[in-house]
Protein backbone atom coordinates (compact mmCIF):
# COMPACT_ATOMS: atom_id res chain seq x y z
CA UNK A 1 0.00 0.00 0.00
CA UNK A 2 1.25 3.46 -0.87
CA UNK A 3 1.19 5.79 2.13
CA UNK A 4 0.76 9.54 1.95
CA UNK A 5 2.50 11.73 4.53
CA UNK A 6 -0.92 12.85 5.76
CA UNK A 7 -1.59 9.31 6.98
CA UNK A 8 1.61 9.20 9.04
CA UNK A 9 1.80 12.65 10.60
CA UNK A 10 -1.11 12.05 13.03
CA UNK A 11 1.15 9.51 14.73
CA UNK A 12 3.16 12.32 16.23
CA UNK A 13 1.21 15.55 15.67
CA UNK A 14 -2.23 16.55 16.86
CA UNK A 15 -5.26 15.62 14.82
CA UNK A 16 -8.73 14.31 15.53
CA UNK A 17 -9.08 11.00 17.34
CA UNK A 18 -10.51 9.43 14.18
CA UNK A 19 -7.50 10.45 12.14
CA UNK A 20 -5.16 9.29 14.86
CA UNK A 21 -6.96 5.93 14.80
CA UNK A 22 -6.51 5.76 11.02
CA UNK A 23 -2.75 6.30 11.29
CA UNK A 24 -2.46 3.82 14.14
CA UNK A 25 -4.40 1.20 12.17
CA UNK A 26 -1.90 1.38 9.34
CA UNK A 27 0.95 0.78 11.75
CA UNK A 28 -0.81 -2.03 13.61
CA UNK A 29 -1.65 -3.88 10.39
CA UNK A 30 1.90 -3.44 9.17
CA UNK A 31 3.19 -4.96 12.40
CA UNK A 32 0.90 -7.95 11.87
CA UNK A 33 2.31 -8.43 8.38
CA UNK A 34 -0.98 -7.52 6.70
CA UNK A 35 0.47 -4.51 4.89
CA UNK A 36 3.72 -3.64 3.15
CA UNK A 37 4.22 0.10 2.99
CA UNK A 38 5.49 1.86 -0.11
CA UNK A 39 6.38 5.54 -0.26
CA UNK A 40 7.74 7.88 -2.92
CA UNK A 41 10.69 10.02 -1.96
CA UNK A 42 8.50 13.09 -1.67
CA UNK A 43 7.03 11.49 1.46
CA UNK A 44 10.42 11.84 3.15
CA UNK A 45 10.58 15.50 2.10
CA UNK A 46 7.10 16.24 3.38
CA UNK A 47 7.52 14.44 6.68
CA UNK A 48 10.87 16.08 7.36
CA UNK A 49 9.55 19.48 6.28
CA UNK A 50 6.49 19.43 8.49
CA UNK A 51 8.34 18.00 11.48
CA UNK A 52 11.09 20.62 11.15
CA UNK A 53 8.46 23.39 11.14
CA UNK A 54 6.88 21.96 14.27
CA UNK A 55 10.19 21.65 16.10
CA UNK A 56 11.13 25.21 15.15
CA UNK A 57 7.78 26.47 16.45
CA UNK A 58 8.31 24.43 19.64
CA UNK A 59 5.17 22.40 19.03
CA UNK A 60 7.34 19.28 19.04
CA UNK A 61 10.64 18.49 20.71
CA UNK A 62 13.73 17.49 18.79
CA UNK A 63 13.90 14.28 20.80
CA UNK A 64 10.36 13.31 19.78
CA UNK A 65 11.10 14.13 16.16
CA UNK A 66 14.23 11.98 16.21
CA UNK A 67 12.38 9.10 17.81
CA UNK A 68 9.55 9.36 15.30
CA UNK A 69 11.95 9.03 12.38
CA UNK A 70 13.84 6.21 14.06
CA UNK A 71 10.65 4.23 14.63
CA UNK A 72 9.43 4.86 11.09
CA UNK A 73 12.73 3.43 9.83
CA UNK A 74 11.98 0.29 11.79
CA UNK A 75 8.81 -0.38 9.81
CA UNK A 76 10.74 -1.32 6.67
CA UNK A 77 9.28 0.99 4.06
CA UNK A 78 9.93 0.38 0.40
CA UNK A 79 11.15 3.73 -0.90
CA UNK A 80 10.81 4.69 -4.56
CA UNK A 81 13.44 7.23 -5.53
CA UNK A 82 12.65 8.57 -8.98
CA UNK A 83 13.93 11.28 -11.26
CA UNK A 84 10.78 12.42 -12.99
CA UNK A 85 10.79 14.51 -16.12
CA UNK A 86 8.80 17.72 -15.84
CA UNK A 87 6.68 16.55 -18.78
CA UNK A 88 5.75 13.39 -16.86
CA UNK A 89 4.94 15.32 -13.70
CA UNK A 90 2.79 17.71 -15.70
CA UNK A 91 0.99 14.95 -17.58
CA UNK A 92 0.24 12.96 -14.43
CA UNK A 93 -1.06 16.01 -12.57
CA UNK A 94 -3.30 17.03 -15.46
CA UNK A 95 -4.63 13.53 -16.00
CA UNK A 96 -5.34 12.95 -12.33
CA UNK A 97 -6.73 16.42 -11.76
CA UNK A 98 -4.49 16.95 -8.78
CA UNK A 99 -1.48 18.91 -7.71
CA UNK A 100 1.90 17.65 -8.88
CA UNK A 101 2.92 16.46 -5.43
CA UNK A 102 -0.35 14.56 -4.98
CA UNK A 103 0.04 13.02 -8.42
CA UNK A 104 3.39 11.50 -7.47
CA UNK A 105 1.68 9.43 -4.77
CA UNK A 106 -1.33 8.64 -6.93
CA UNK A 107 0.57 7.65 -10.05
CA UNK A 108 2.78 5.33 -8.01
CA UNK A 109 -0.27 3.61 -6.50
CA UNK A 110 -1.87 3.30 -9.91
CA UNK A 111 1.24 1.93 -11.57
CA UNK A 112 1.83 -0.66 -8.85
CA UNK A 113 -1.92 -1.42 -8.60
CA UNK A 114 -1.87 -0.70 -4.88
CA UNK A 115 -4.29 1.04 -2.56
CA UNK A 116 -3.35 4.38 -1.07
CA UNK A 117 -3.59 5.44 2.54
CA UNK A 118 -4.30 9.13 2.80
CA UNK A 119 -6.27 11.48 5.00
CA UNK A 120 -6.09 14.33 2.52
CA UNK A 121 -9.54 15.05 1.15
CA UNK A 122 -8.32 16.20 -2.23
CA UNK A 123 -6.08 13.20 -2.68
CA UNK A 124 -8.84 10.80 -1.62
CA UNK A 125 -11.20 12.30 -4.16
CA UNK A 126 -8.62 12.20 -6.94
CA UNK A 127 -7.78 8.59 -6.08
CA UNK A 128 -11.38 7.49 -6.28
CA UNK A 129 -11.86 9.25 -9.61
CA UNK A 130 -8.77 7.47 -10.93
CA UNK A 131 -10.01 4.07 -9.73
CA UNK A 132 -7.36 3.79 -7.01
CA UNK A 133 -8.55 2.06 -3.84
CA UNK A 134 -8.34 4.16 -0.69
CA UNK A 135 -7.46 2.44 2.58
CA UNK A 136 -10.31 2.68 5.07
CA UNK A 137 -10.51 1.71 8.72
CA UNK A 138 -13.63 -0.20 9.65
CA UNK B 1 8.00 6.00 -19.43
CA UNK B 2 11.32 4.17 -19.48
CA UNK B 3 13.05 3.15 -16.30
CA UNK B 4 16.65 2.08 -16.32
CA UNK B 5 17.61 -0.60 -13.88
CA UNK B 6 21.02 -0.63 -12.33
CA UNK B 7 22.07 -3.41 -14.68
CA UNK B 8 21.53 -0.98 -17.55
CA UNK B 9 24.06 1.42 -16.20
CA UNK B 10 27.19 -0.16 -17.58
CA UNK B 11 28.43 1.54 -20.75
CA UNK B 12 27.80 -1.65 -22.71
CA UNK B 13 24.19 -2.00 -21.60
CA UNK B 14 23.54 1.71 -22.05
CA UNK B 15 24.86 1.60 -25.58
CA UNK B 16 22.73 -1.42 -26.34
CA UNK B 17 19.63 0.32 -25.01
CA UNK B 18 20.37 3.45 -26.99
CA UNK B 19 20.66 5.50 -23.84
CA UNK B 20 23.52 6.91 -21.84
CA UNK B 21 23.98 6.75 -18.12
CA UNK B 22 26.19 8.93 -15.96
CA UNK B 23 27.07 7.67 -12.55
CA UNK B 24 29.70 9.04 -10.27
CA UNK B 25 31.70 6.95 -7.84
CA UNK B 26 32.93 10.03 -6.02
CA UNK B 27 36.16 10.17 -7.96
CA UNK B 28 34.65 10.92 -11.33
CA UNK B 29 31.97 9.96 -13.79
CA UNK B 30 31.70 6.31 -14.64
CA UNK B 31 29.07 6.74 -17.31
CA UNK B 32 26.72 9.16 -19.01
CA UNK B 33 22.95 9.41 -18.87
CA UNK B 34 20.68 10.96 -21.44
CA UNK B 35 18.60 13.77 -19.98
CA UNK B 36 15.29 12.54 -21.32
CA UNK B 37 14.86 9.31 -19.42
CA UNK B 38 13.52 8.67 -15.95
CA UNK B 39 15.45 6.77 -13.37
CA UNK B 40 13.98 4.76 -10.54
CA UNK B 41 15.78 3.23 -7.60
CA UNK B 42 13.82 1.14 -5.13
CA UNK B 43 15.28 1.08 -1.64
CA UNK B 44 14.03 -1.18 1.12
CA UNK B 45 14.59 0.01 4.66
CA UNK B 46 16.51 -2.62 6.57
CA UNK B 47 14.57 -4.04 9.48
CA UNK B 48 13.69 -7.31 11.21
CA UNK B 49 10.30 -8.66 12.27
CA UNK B 50 11.22 -7.96 15.88
CA UNK B 51 12.26 -4.40 15.18
CA UNK B 52 9.18 -3.82 13.04
CA UNK B 53 6.93 -4.99 15.87
CA UNK B 54 8.75 -2.89 18.44
CA UNK B 55 8.69 0.20 16.22
CA UNK B 56 5.00 -0.24 15.49
CA UNK B 57 4.20 -0.61 19.17
CA UNK B 58 6.15 2.54 20.03
CA UNK B 59 4.57 4.56 17.21
CA UNK B 60 1.09 3.61 18.36
CA UNK B 61 2.07 4.56 21.91
CA UNK B 62 3.27 7.93 20.65
CA UNK B 63 0.04 8.42 18.71
CA UNK B 64 -2.09 7.63 21.76
CA UNK B 65 -0.02 9.85 24.06
CA UNK B 66 -0.24 13.04 22.04
CA UNK B 67 -3.19 15.42 22.37
CA UNK B 68 -6.05 15.33 19.90
CA UNK B 69 -8.09 18.16 18.45
CA UNK B 70 -11.86 18.26 18.19
CA UNK B 71 -12.19 19.65 14.69
CA UNK B 72 -10.43 18.40 11.58
CA UNK B 73 -9.63 21.96 10.50
CA UNK B 74 -7.26 22.28 13.45
CA UNK B 75 -5.45 19.00 12.82
CA UNK B 76 -2.14 18.31 11.14
CA UNK B 77 -3.85 16.82 8.08
CA UNK B 78 -5.57 20.10 7.30
CA UNK B 79 -2.37 22.00 8.02
CA UNK B 80 -0.43 19.76 5.63
CA UNK B 81 -3.00 20.49 2.93
CA UNK B 82 -2.60 24.21 3.44
CA UNK B 83 1.18 23.90 3.28
CA UNK B 84 0.96 21.85 0.09
CA UNK B 85 -1.39 24.36 -1.48
CA UNK B 86 1.11 27.12 -0.73
CA UNK B 87 4.07 25.04 -1.85
CA UNK B 88 5.64 25.37 1.58
CA UNK B 89 6.20 21.74 2.40
CA UNK B 90 9.15 19.58 1.51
Amino acid sequence: MVVDASALLPLVLSDTSARTDYAAAIIERTARGELELVIPQICHLELAGVIARKVRSRALTDATAQEFFEQLDGLGFELFVESFRYSELYANAMELGSQVADAIYLSLARELDLAIATLDGGMRQAAKQAGIAVFEVR
Amino acid sequence: MKFLTLSDTTPTDAARAGTFVRLSDGAGDVGTVAANVSLRVILKDSTTPERRTASARRLVEMARAKPTVKTAAKGITAELRRLRDRGEVG
